[in-house]
């Protein structure tokens, strides 16, 4: 867990983001999320599907400057990780790899990482020989390979089955914790992000906005299942329920901590 | 194996025809095969057939490297940019329905009876069909491979060679197809209409001598030299690029 004040990776202050429909209107989307990113913090964006997380995502991961507001990064590279794996059907997964790392870089010796991924016996592949799981599992690579410092991942491990999910979040966790990347997830998976995050935010509304925000303090190694059970029951009791007036809801304003669940 | 036997019996009937009329009609309107056969024979070991088979296809690669070059990058531009398209489109839709005949003479006019006249007239009548072709691949390129290119922050050079031109490649690879024959058939105009030498040439000189054979035969040499490079260039290099592809039974 990172120490309060740590230097900050991300702060982004996205005031409105409309998006332009087909027809001409506009749609307001998001709306005052205040968002901050610590170094080497694991931060899960939690929110019902359709809610703007991808777009906030985006706007984060700078791909999109249509919005009002403010996005200060810090230097030094990112690892993005969409919700398709995006992989060039027309070079191998070493290729693919390769491609995003610097220049000076492309001929590094990829095999520990493709190793540690369960990879090493597919990087003569063309991506559409590979299942699902195995062009996420490349996806990831990809954004590992240029040793990020901070890392977004859009859902990456929807439509996975169990196993496949499990390993690669073990994978992801491995890496952060190693690194000492920050890690921005989005999900809509309120156990994985239970299991994964030091902190989570709850993007929720039309337009969306954060509604909350909750510090997990316990030590990953202990969270077991019946403890994320429980925090998940708590997390459904305190914001499911509650209309989505931003000021309703525990820690919204303020950015305080909901009491502590431990 | 069996596919390559039924072209080659294909062929063959087609011989087989040809004869058939011929022996019909016996006229030097339409001579024999082997008549014809004999013509290049002849002309390839002691006549001028290898000479301007090889003016001719100087012609037509230099035509069709303009054609393409021009082309692809003004495709691009149209589909990249679509206040440019706007603005540019009534030119490409006028030169597209510009008649052959007409560019040539103009070109000829403007530029004399000159090499560079002939190459340039025979590159402005297929330029536009492959602007038109790579315009609509660029608008179609992928959204999600560009963002993911620039999130990875890809040199210009990367994107180009790896995001895009495989993108753009099958649209590339239709009009080099569609291209070559498009060419090659309008340089034999445009070398009757002005130029001493080259298969067009030739062929409005046997016309004047009313020699059907050699007309037949000039025609066929250069088919011939088409084909292989149809089926020795442009298939070989479309196959490598679509190695990537599943395979389509």
């Amino acid at each position: 867990m990172p120490a309060a004040g740590a230097p900050q990776c991300l702060e982004a202050r996205i005031s409105r983001k409309h998006h332009r429909r087909a027809d001409g209107a506009t749609v307001a989307v998001l709306r005052d999320v205040h968002l901050v990113l610590n170094r080497g913090e694991f931060v899960c964006l939690l929110g019902p599907s359709g809610c703007g997380k991808t777009t906030t995502l985006r706007i984060l991961a700078g791909l999109d400057a249509d919005f009002e507001g403010r996005v200060t990064r810090a230097e030094g590279p990112m690892g993005i990780v969409f919700q398709e794996p995006r992989l060039l059907p027309w070079r191998t997964v070493e290729e693919n790899i390769r491609l995003v790392l610097p220049r000076a870089d492309r001929s590094r010796d990829l095999h520990p990482l493709l190793a540690e991924l369960g990879l090493a016996d597919h990087a003569g592949l063309f991506p559409h020989a590979l299942s699902l799981g195995l062009a996420r599992r490349v996806a990831l690579a990809r954004a590992l390979a240029v040793e990020p410092d901070w890392l977004v991942l859009d859902e990456p491990f929807v439509s996975l089955d169990a196993a496949a999910a499990a390993r690669l979040r073990a994978e992801l966790q491995r890496f952060a914790d190693r690194r000492g990347a920050a890690v921005l997830m989005v999900t809509h998976d309120v156990r994985e992000a239970l299991t994964l995050a030091d902190r989570l935010v709850l993007l929720a509304g039309r337009p969306a906005g954060v509604v909350g925000e909750m510090v997990l303090e316990t030590p990953r190694a202990e969270r077991t299942a019946s403890w994320v059970e429980a925090q998940s029951a708590r997390l459904a009791r305190c914001f499911d329920a509650t209309p989505p007036a931003a000021e309703a809801r525990p820690g919204a304003a303020s950015g305080e901590r909901p009491p502590a669940p431990v | 194996m069996a596919r390559v036997g039924v072209k080659a019996l294909s062929l063959a009937a087609l011989l087989g025809c040809w004869q058939l009329a011929a022996s019909a009609a016996h006229s030097p309107a339409l001579p024999p095969p082997a008549a014809v056969f004999d013509f290049m024979l002849r002309e390839a070991v002691g006549g001028d057939l290898l000479a301007n088979l090889a003016i001719t296809l100087a012609r037509v690669v230099a035509a069709f490297l303009l054609a393409m070059g021009v082309g692809v990058v003004v495709g691009i531009a149209f589909g990249r940019r679509p206040g440019l398209d706007r603005a540019l489109d009534p030119w490409l839709v006028l030169l597209l329905n510009t008649p052959a005949l007409v560019i040539t003479v103009l070109c000829y006019i403007w530029l004399g009876l000159t090499e560079t006249a002939a190459v340039v007239a025979v590159a402005l009548n297929k330029m536009p069909n492959v602007t038109v072709l790579l315009r609509e691949g660029t608008r179609a390129l992928s959204p999600e491979l560009d963002e993911m290119a620039r999130a990875y922050r890809l040199a210009p050079l990367d994107r180009l060679r790896h995001v895009m031109l495989p993108q753009l490649e099958p649209y590339v690879a239709g009009a080099a197809r569609s291209g070559l024959a498009l060419v090659w058939k309008i340089v034999l105009v445009v070398e009757l209409l002005g130029r001493p030498d080259g298969v067009g040439y030739a062929i409005s000189v046997y016309f004047q001598l009313f020699d059907v054979r050699a007309v037949l035969g000039y025609a066929l040499s250069f088919m011939a030299v088409m084909l292989a490079v149809e089926y020795l260039i442009l298939q070989p290099f479309e196959a490598h690029a679509r190695r990537w592809r599943p395979a389509v039974s």
